[in-house]
Formats: structure tokens, C-alpha cells, sequence
């Protein structure tokens, strides 16, 4: 978040050798489980990383898009997830439906939430959202007849996709199933980012006063910018509740928005597909350091603190400055 | 005293100020004019060292100023009166005197600069007791220039203290200024009122676009109306 | 209607004694959160660093406080060192952390972010050497027991003494605030820390002294609630999302809206479980009465204008 001026962005697919680049990259997302036991990123696992690449993405939407620092989206990712587990369990609908309505949900909730936390800015923003996704945390930890509170909510029903395929126990259809859900949302956020709504969001991130006078609507950007995010982290929830069968109560506990926050931090906010590395990086120490350390967060910590005060712009963010400083001969984005 | 020599100075990427060169000598009151956004709370920004980008040399009385702190300037023996006063709301006058004073701690006594600004705003007497929010313009302007004589500096900088104000404090604040040089302290002052400026100043810079344009004495610019019609646009 | 008188009814049937118990103990709440939200407030006003790490800080103290006492059995010692030593580590994270952001454009943002960082490491750094089971205090001698009863209600000495010990503090604070020219600096950058640079004050050593301080009165609030809860690596998590709603309530940047807000809070804690048919809804109040302040004041009870905005 240093104060560059363009927002890097993943390259142009219409160019020749970035569609390459794109195909090459979607043939190894979707053939990763027909390799995965070879590697120590095992299908289950992959999964995860989808599914917080998607959280860290849509979070991102606020976060690096619009300069919203929320720490309650623990709030959409943990009601996604109860709201998917409820159509599943209570009214036996089917997969793709929850999820679709777990997306207009959290939409919906995005709007009440958004209209109260959104009055604030700044620091308060931040720590009233902290505070309302609290509040959100108790309600389920109440409401124990959908949630199971502390226990968790099991008893998920059996999933699949009509006959065709099995998701229950299924860990490589499981794979391909969220892969393909949040590939689409993960494109659809993408063209939203590069859309002129998306050009506004950057405006308002880099100087909200000046795209005030430039006549928009900054409030109302920065609104929109708020449902979209919690809505897709909504969808990231479901997911993680079908690809988990189960959904335990810290999901939606205050630290799950510290998560996506580092997530998306380390990554970097000002690259797309920053999130993804996050995530990959994130769950493999959480799941593999894990294995021979088990105080892995000391590890995590003493990172994403390096990587606020040494790389402000990310893992990725500072690759792809560092890159295309060399490549295109850019003079250095900020004199001392 | 003070001596700018090409002194360039930027917000993020773009220049504020461009060769700055400009000279207040011992006791000398000399004024900065020039239109709204040419650069003059710039330059008195850049010399109390606020603005951290910034080239060229800035000497007093032989200390190269350029990379000190705003607070290791001040011990050199300049204060700034900001342009917004930077009155500190929550504090009493008393108290904010008290921490203009602390600079000059080892200079001279609470006592005697109470007294010495009292003699000089008998009004903040009055007042002492009361928290900054509460004064009106006149007052915060007189607090914050008393305050900045805590210190004892020897070349106050001060950035447009009539703005603003009615005109009993206008001439208040006007008596003070001729006062202070009395007191031998030397002024460089930002001042927008062209005859207030003539009538305080030995020598005026008129500064545009952050280039200073003219530099003259007080005299040949009262005679020359051309002047005041081409860098302020009044005669 | 009816339901109306049945609450009523209820809650004319909870005995006196409950009702004193409860008081005595939001109290007990109450001068914990004050010495929390006090630096946090203050550090935030000043600095305009969220510290996300207090919760931490407070663990911290009360795991040195817990290894002083073991290595030297005695807990006064413990109260006095663990401070000291949090504050020293606090003042060097400010140091070689937080300094380097101050000029950043972001600053508020990336304070935020690196004490998350620290929250998020410190609760596996205690796990790692003092394990993941809660530890006990030993309630010193001298304050064991009950000190005195009403209505059939027992005060326990210890509870007292750290209510005591919490007012001396506020008291102590006051004092230091007011009375003398760290304080005065302290007040004067909260209003504006640049003008205080301007008048020829180096204002960073006062930021390092400050974020020293705050971190040492968690650490004290993490021992005083030694004897009372065990320490655990968690203790942190929780009582930092209520601090922050005390400094939100009581408006950021302000030292009496701390107090006044820690007290509210502290009694909203432990009175609303006895509210017949409410129960369910205690944890959840402080975040109701938190929206509802912002509603009406939307800077808080004592807020000032534009800060943290």
C-alpha cells in the first residue's frame, strides 16, 4: 500500500503470451489432485488454499480496492457457511441453489452491515466492524439448534451433484467442484475490478477527496465495493463449510478476520491474484510447519510483521514491482 | 542571520518551491507576499523543517539547518506561528504557554517570560485559566505567538496573523510586532495586507508559483505601485 | 402486559445480596478494563496507534508476573517487575517497530497491522514456554480471605485490593497527566503532536515513554487478575475486543470517557445476566450498548472531533 499511483494487475489475457501464461495456469489448478500426492500441497489442503484465495480476494475488494480496513469479515465467511449448512441440513435443497442463495444472503448482510459501519470511517470503521462481527459471533454461539455452537454444526447431509458426482468423502470431486466455484467468482470479481466501476474504486482509494470533486459518489462506491466483498467472502464460507462437511464456531470468531487480513497482506493489496499466494502461504505453514512445529503462529506472526515493515506492497506485490521495474525500465516509484 | 540558498522543497512527487533564495538579517523584519498557493507557508514550512523532501541550504547564523528536526531547529533559535495557530484545544493558556516555555527553560525563568508576554498581551492574563477551544480567533492568535516566544528565538516566523481578525486586533497584534523589534528579534512575517506588510516591514519578497519574483525594500515598493499591480494584482 | 409484570416480578424475587455481589464484581471488571482502555486510549490518542497487541501485553504481564512469583515467591515483587519488564519490551517494539511508520502515509493502518501481528504470534510464544494448560496464582497471605460482609455478602480482600490498586493508578495517572511536564506534553500531543515538535520538543522519545507506559498498565491489569482467573494463552483474545468497546464508548483519545466507560461496561457485564429471559443476551449487550452510544454520539461519550476519523 505505498502510495503508487497504477494498480498492477494480472496481464492483459488478450495478449498471445499472457493467454498462454492463463491456460497453463488453469490446465495446473484443475490437474492438481492427479498430481497432488507427489507434493506436500495433498488435495485437501489445495482446496483450502482455493477457498481462502477466494476469501482473501473478495476481502481485498475492500481492503486494497477501496482502502476499507475491515476486520468483521469473519462475520460473511461465518455466515455463508451456517446459511449453506442450513439449506443443506434443514431444507435439503440442493448444492448449487445453497450456494446461490448463500451468495444473495450475504449480500443482503453486507447491505445491513454495511450501512452501519460505513457511517464510521477510519479507525473507527475498523474497529466498529470488529465489533458488530462479534456480536455476530455470539448470536451463533446462542443459537445452538442451527449452529451447534461451540460443538460445531455436523450432520451434514450427504452432497453431490445430482447422481453425477459425489462430494461426500470425496476429496479430489470436492477439489473440482470449489475450483470451479471459485474460479468463476474469482473471474467475475476480475472483470468487475477491471471494469470502469473498478477504475472509480482505485480513484477512491488513492485520493477519495479528489474523486469526490471528479463527481462520484465516493460513499456510494465504497458501499457497493462492501457488499461485493462480503458477498463473494460469504461464498468462500459456503465452500468451506461443503468442503469440510462440518462448520465450527471459530470461523466466524474475530481472529478468522485477522486471517484474511494477513492473507491478503502478505500476498500484497495492490496485485490481483495477491491473496492466492497469501493463502498458499499462510496454509502451508499453518498445516504443514505445523507437522514439526506446532507453535506455527509464531512463525506466521514474525512474518506478516517482516512483511508490513520490510515489503508493504506483499510477497507478490513487491515480485511483480521488482520485476517490472527491471523489465520495463520504470524509474523508482517514490523518491525519498 | 538567515540565509535560503536554492531551496527546493516538494509534496510527494510534485515541487513546491523552486530556488528559493531569500536572506533575514539581525532584527530585520522582512515580509513574504504573494498570492494563495505561491508557496510562502511553504517556505516557512520548509525552513522549520516540517516538509522532510527538500534540497538547497538553509543557514542560520552559520548552523546548516537542512536534515535537522523541527524541534533541533527551534533550539537553533527560530519559532514558528503556524498559519491555523496550532493551539492546543484541550490544554489552558497557561498550560500552553508552559509548553512554549519548556524550550527555554534554561534561558530565563517562568516568571520573567510571563511576564514579558503579559506586558505584551495583557488580554491572555485574563484568560489563563481558560482551555484553548475556548478563546475567540484574536485570542489564539496572540496565545500562539506568545507561546512561540517561550524559547526566546531570535528570528520568529509568522504566517499570516491578521487573517481574519477585527481590526482591534489587527492593531493589537501590529503594536506587538513593532514591539518584538524593539526587543531586537527579527521577523519574518507572511502578511497578505499589502499596508499592514509596508508598514511593519523593512523589505518585502514578493514569491509566485514557488519562484520568488521581486525583492525590494519596503520604500521602492510604497513607490511603485507597478509593483503591487504585478504580483498581487492590487495597487 | 403480563410479560412485563412477570419480569418485574422476577427480578423483585433476586435477593439483595445477588444484587451487591454483582455490583462488587462489575466493579472487579470494571478497574481491570480501566487499566486496559487507559493506554489504549492513550497510546491511540497520541500516537494514533491502535494497539492491537494490548490483549497481548496483558497476557505477557501476567506470565512474567506468574515467573517472578514462582522464582521468588513473592508477589509484590512480581506486581512491580512484570510491569517494568512488559513496559521495556513495549518501549522496544516502539522502538524498532511502530517508530518506522509513523511518517508512512498509512501510518494508523500499518500500526494496526503490526500489532495484529504481535496478537496474533504472542498468545504460541507463551505455549511454547509456559504450555497450553492455564497456570495459578498463589494469593499472597495478606489478602486472602474475606475482608468484610453486608447483607450476607462476602468481599474478598484480594478483590478489593485490586480495585484500590486500580483507582490508586487512575489517581496516579491523573497526577502524572496534570502535574507534571511529561504529562503536559502527553495532553498537548494529543491535541496536535506536530505543533509540540514545532516548540522545540522531541516528541518520538515521549511516544516510546508512552507506549511503554500503557503496555506496563496492561501488564499490571494481567496480574492483578492472576489470582482471580488462571493464566492462559488466550486471556488476551477476549478482553481486548472489550477494551476497544470501552475506548469506542468512551471516545477515542479520551482519558475520562476510559474510565467513566470502563465502569458502565464493567457493571453492564455482570448485572444483565441476572435480567430474567435476558441472560442469553449478556455477551452480546456491550456491543448493543456500543452501537447505540455511536448512534447518539458518534464519537463517543467524550470524543473529540476528528480524531481517528
Amino acid at each position: 500500500m505505498s502510495g503508487s499511483t497504477a494498480l498492477k494487475q494480472t496481464p492483459n489475457p488478450s495478449s498471445v503470451k499472457s493467454l498462454f501464461a492463463f491456460a497453463v495456469g488453469l490446465i495446473i489448478l484443475f490437474a492438481w489432485p492427479l498430481f497432488a500426492q507427489y507434493t506436500p500441497i495433498f488435495t485437501s489442503l489445495a482446496t483450502e488454499i482455493i477457498i481462502f484465495s477466494l476469501f482473501g480476494i473478495a476481502y481485498n475488494m475492500a481492503l486494497g480496492y477501496t482502502g476499507l480496513i475491515s476486520l468483521g469479515h469473519a462475520a460473511f465467511f461465518g455466515f455463508g457457511g451456517y446459511f449453506t449448512g442450513a439449506m443443506l441440513k434443514f431444507f435439503g435443497l440442493p448444492v448449487i441453489l445453497s450456494l446461490m442463495l448463500a451468495l444473495v444472503a450475504s449480500s443482503i448482510l453486507g447491505v445491513v452491515f454495511g450501512f452501519i459501519c460505513l457511517r464510521k470511517t477510519g479507525v473507527y470503521f475498523t474497529l466498529v466492524t470488529l465489533a458488530i462481527s462479534q456480536m455476530l459471533y455470539y448470536v451463533a454461539q446462542m443459537w445452538i439448534g442451527v449452529t451447534g455452537g461451540h460443538e460445531g454444526m455436523a450432520g451434514i447431509p450427504r452432497l453431490g451433484l445430482g447422481q453425477w458426482v459425489e462430494l461426500t468423502n470425496n476429496p479430489k470431486g470436492q477439489y473440482w467442484f470449489v475450483a470451479s466455484v471459485a474460479g468463476i467468482s474469482v473471474y467475475m470479481l476480475w472483470r468487475m475490478v477491471n471494469s470502469s466501476f473498478g477504475k472509480v474504486m482505485q480513484a477512491v482509494r488513492e485520493n477519495e477527496e479528489r474523486a469526490n470533486t471528479c463527481g462520484y459518489n465516493t460513499k456510494r462506491v465504497k458501499y457497493v465495493a462492501f457488499i461485493i466483498s462480503g458477498a463473494f467472502s460469504g461464498l468462500a464460507g459456503s465452500l468451506y463449510l461443503i468442503s469440510q462437511e462440518f462448520f465450527g464456531i471459530e470461523n466466524i470468531y474475530w481472529t478468522m478476520s485477522g486471517a484474511v487480513l494477513i492473507i491478503t497482506l502478505f500476498g500484497g493489496t495492490e496485485v490481483f491474484l495477491g491473496p492466492f499466494v497469501g493463502a498458499l502461504l499462510f496454509l502451508l505453514m499453518k498445516d504443514s510447519f505445523s507437522h514439526y512445529f506446532e507453535y506455527w503462529q509464531i512463525l506466521t506472526g514474525t512474518l506478516f510483521v517482516a512483511v508490513v515493515l520490510f515489503l508493504p506492497e506483499g510477497i507478490l506485490g513487491s515480485i511483480v514491482t521488482f520485476f517490472s521495474n527491471r523489465v520495463l525500465r520504470r524509474l523508482p516509484k517514490k523518491e525519498a | 542571520m538567515l540565509t535560503l540558498k536554492n531551496v527546493n522543497s516538494f509534496y510527494g512527487l510534485s515541487q513546491i518551491l523552486h530556488d528559493v533564495s531569500l536572506t533575514v538579517g539581525d532584527g530585520e523584519t522582512v515580509g513574504l507576499l504573494g498570492r494563495n498557493g505561491a508557496g510562502k507557508s511553504t517556505t516557512l514550512n520548509t525552513i522549520m523543517g516540517l516538509l522532510q523532501q527538500r534540497t538547497g541550504s538553509i543557514n542560520f547564523n552559520g548552523i546548516e539547518m537542512a536534515g535537522l528536526k523541527p524541534s533541533a531547529i527551534l533550539h537553533t533559535g527560530v519559532g514558528l506561528v503556524p498559519e491555523d495557530r496550532g493551539i492546543f484545544h484541550n490544554l489552558t493558556v497557561l498550560e500552553n504557554l508552559k509548553i512554549g516555555y519548556l524550550a527555554g527553560k534554561n534561558i530565563w525563568s517562568f516568571d520573567e517570560y510571563q511576564k514579558y508576554v503579559f506586558g505584551l498581551f495583557p488580554r491572555l492574563k485574563e484568560r489563563l485559566k481558560n482551555p484553548g477551544k475556548k478563546l475567540s480567533g484574536g485570542e489564539q492568535q496572540m496565545l500562539s505567538m506568545a507561546r512561540a516566544l517561550g524559547s526566546k528565538p531570535k528570528l520568529l516566523m509568522i504566517d499570516e496573523p491578521m487573517e481574519g481578525l477585527s481590526p482591534e486586533y489587527v492593531e493589537r497584534i501590529r503594536q506587538t510586532l513593532l514591539a518584538m523589534k524593539e526587543h531586537n528579534v527579527a521577523i519574518l512575517i507572511v502578511e497578505n495586507n499589502i499596508k499592514l506588510a509596508l508598514d511593519i516591514c523593512q523589505r518585502i519578497y514578493f514569491i509566485e508559483k514557488g519562484v520568488i519574483r521581486y525583492e525590494g525594500s519596503s520604500r521602492e515598493v510604497r513607490d511603485n505601485p507597478g509593483i503591487r499591480l504585478r504580483y498581487l494584482g492590487v495597487s | 402486559m403480563e410479560a412485563i409484570i412477570e419480569f418485574f416480578g422476577r427480578l423483585a424475587e433476586i435477593p439483595a445480596n445477588t444484587w451487591i455481589t454483582q455490583v462488587y464484581l462489575g466493579l472487579v471488571n470494571g478497574s481491570v478494563l480501566i487499566l486496559l482502555a487507559l493506554g489504549l486510549t492513550i497510546i491511540f490518542g497520541l500516537m494514533g496507534i491502535v494497539n492491537f497487541a494490548h490483549g497481548t501485553f496483558y497476557m505477557t504481564g501476567a506470565y512474567l508476573g506468574w515467573l517472578t512469583l514462582r522464582l521468588t515467591g513473592n508477589f509484590w515483587i512480581a506486581l512491580i517487575v512484570a510491569p517494568i519488564l512488559t513496559g521495556l519490551l513495549g518501549a522496544g517494539i516502539e522502538l524498532t517497530m511502530l517508530r518506522r511508520v509513523y511518517n508512512k502515509r498509512e501510518s494508523v493502518y500499518l500500526g494496526i497491522l503490526i500489532t495484529f501481528g504481535l496478537s496474533f504470534l504472542g498468545p504460541d510464544v507463551m505455549r511454547f514456554f509456559f504450555g497450553k494448560t492455564g497456570l495459578p496464582y498463589v494469593t499472597p497471605a495478606l489478602l486472602d480471605g474475606t475482608a468484610f460482609s453486608i447483607a450476607a455478602t462476602n468481599f474478598s480482600r484480594y478483590r478489593l485490593f485490586l480495585i484500590g490498586s486500580a483507582f490508586s493508578l487512575i489517581l496516579l495517572m491523573w497526577l502524572l497527566l496534570k502535574k507534571t511536564n511529561l504529562g503536559l506534553i502527553i495532553r498537548a500531543g494529543i491535541s496536535n503532536s506536530r505543533m509540540v515538535e514545532v516548540l522545540g520538543i522531541e516528541i518520538r522519545n515521549v511516544w516510546t515513554a508512552t507506549f511503554g507506559l500503557g503496555t506496563a498498565l496492561a501488564a499490571l491489569a494481567g496480574v492483578l487478575v492472576g489470582p482471580i482467573f488462571a493464566v492462559q494463552p488466550t486471556m488476551g483474545d477476549m478482553i481486548i475486543i472489550q477494551s476497544f468497546i470501552v475506548v469506542i464508548i468512551g471516545g477515542l483519545g479520551s482519558l475520562i470517557g476510559a474510565v467513566i466507560s470502563a465502569l458502565i461496561v464493567g457493571q453492564v457485564l455482570t448485572l444483565f445476566p441476572l435480567l430474567p429471559h435476558l441472560q442469553q443476551l449478556a455477551d452480546v449487550v456491550i456491543y448493543l450498548l456500543m452501537a447505540f452510544v455511536l448512534l447518539v454520539r458518534p464519537r463517543g461519550l467524550f470524543g473529540e472531533e476528528g480524531v481517528g476519523e
